[in-house]
């Protein structure tokens, strides 16, 4: 019986190391891939719409006065919906080289400009597709002098794609804390000047005519590629 | 034969082991590569050409100001004239005048404005040894009866070390992102340049 136990010992020995390794790889994975929400203080939180023009924003451990929203004026922002004309399908391309995004209806471009990606945290690469839009939301997270609280964050276009879930919080959005764009400044997300956020919020797809709307079948959301490494 | 089931284990284990190991590590390098690599990108200042462009409006990035440029050329060569305007107040307001040549003119940076639009910076000189001027939107003096500021040379008497390379924008409202080499030209730290108390602030990261 013992002389039994003995042999079958290294089996075990082997079989539970295996398993232990094994999963160790898993849950490395699983935390690497899913996990990190852009905003980790307000992640599901920054999904929804919400202004809040009564409180101070908090950025590279100064305060801040966020522009007040008024979500009543929507009607009266200017949009530009695209062409008419069926010029070609919309698709916005971040290169995080250059810092840069270029948006195109076809092979027209509508939109080049300067853009801030991830320096805290890398913003995802691949293909991903506009999932939700939000007139305005609070993003807030990072911790020490990293920390950082912005309520009304203007013109957030969400993105997602398979390995990346909406549910993180990655977005393209709106800036007013800082002005240093065509340099990585953000946790994850894709930080543009607000006159470019505007123009490139109301020209996106899904169509959003109120203060939020989320893609679905019958109305799909723009393409956007990400490629490059940031500096 | 119980000598060949042992030697079977043994293999298939450290194998599995290998295998495993060499999975784990790949991952972590997966990670790894997805932290950033530092590379230099400049940015981009407005060209100013007295012979091409005349005028040049340039908007902050909230779009409630206007920074407006008229270059005049003159014998000496030509002049440069700021305006600034905003949403509220559409009438232009000279807030600086600069007289050079063609060679040394003024250069406006795409991270002009301030987020809060109370200030811009310009840049002028050469591109290896780039100059900096800071002035308010609204006209005042900026510093005592100074109209502007100029970093690099304040930096340089404070700074030896250190040469400003860069200004690349905005960190805050008051704070001018600088980036510096050191005295062998190597890549050295970025600065804050804070306009509430005209100190510098050196971080640790580095703003690329």
């Amino acid at each position: 019986m013992a002389l039994k136990k003995a042999k079958s010992f290294p089996i075990v020995l082997a079989l539970t190391f295996v398993v232990t390794v094994g999963l160790g790889f898993l849950i490395l994975r699983k935390s690497t891939n899913t996990l990190h929400c852009a905003n980790t203080l307000s992640c599901k939180e920054s999904l929804e719409v919400s202004v809040n023009n009564n409180e101070g924003a908090v950025f590279n451990s100064r305060n801040i006065n966020p522009p007040k929203i008024d979500l009543s004026a929507i009607s009266n922002e200017p949009k530009v919906l695209g062409s008419e004309a069926e010029v070609g399908e919309k698709h916005i391309e971040v290169d995080l080289t250059t810092q840069t995004l270029k948006a195109y209806e076809g092979d027209t471009l509508f939109m080049e400009t300067k853009i801030s990606s991830g320096k805290w945290f890398p913003t995802p690469t691949g293909d991903f597709t506009i999932w939700r839009k939000v007139r305005a939301s609070k993003m807030s997270g990072g911790q020490g002098a990293d920390y950082y609280y912005l309520p009304n964050v203007p013109y957030i276009m969400f993105f997602s794609n398979s390995q990346v879930a909406g549910s993180r919080g990655f977005s393209l959005h709106g800036t007013y804390w800082h002005n240093n764009f065509g340099h990585p400044m953000s946790h994850g997300c894709v930080n543009m000047r607000i006159v470019d956020a505007q123009k490139l919020y109301y020209w996106a797809n899904p169509y959003t005519p109120e203060n939020g709307s989320s893609s679905a079948d019958d109305r799909p959301g723009t393409k956007i590629t990400i490629y490059g490494k940031a500096p | 034969m119980e000598k060949h089931r042992k030697k079977f284990i043994l293999t298939f284990a450290a194998s599995g082991t290998v295998i495993l190991a060499v999975l784990v590590f790949l991952s972590s390098a997966n990670v790894r590569k997805t932290i950033p690599k530092t590379e230099s990108f400049a940015s981009d200042a407005n060209p100013v050409d007295p012979e091409k462009h005349e005028q040049i409006d340039i908007v902050s990035p909230d779009g409630k100001y206007t920074l407006t440029l008229k270059n005049v050329k003159n014998t000496n060569g030509f002049t440069q004239t700021f305006f600034t305007s905003s949403e509220k107040d559409k009438t232009p307001h000279q807030i600086f005048e600069y007289t050079s040549n063609p060679d040394a003119a003024i250069l406006i940076p795409f991270n002009t404005f301030s987020p809060d639009n109370k200030y811009i910076f310009l840049k002028f000189g050469n591109s290896e040894k780039p100059e900096y001027l800071v002035l308010r939107t609204d006209g005042q003096n900026i510093k005592g009866d100074q109209k502007t500021v100029e970093p690099v040379s304040s930096f340089a008497e404070k700074y030896p070390d250190f040469v400003i390379t860069e200004a690349t924008g905005w960190g805050g409202n008051n704070l001018i992102v600088v980036n510096t080499d050191d005295k062998e030209g190597n890549i050295g730290p970025s600065w804050w340049f804070d306009l509430s108390n005209f100190s510098f602030m050196k971080l640790s990261n580095r703003f690329n």
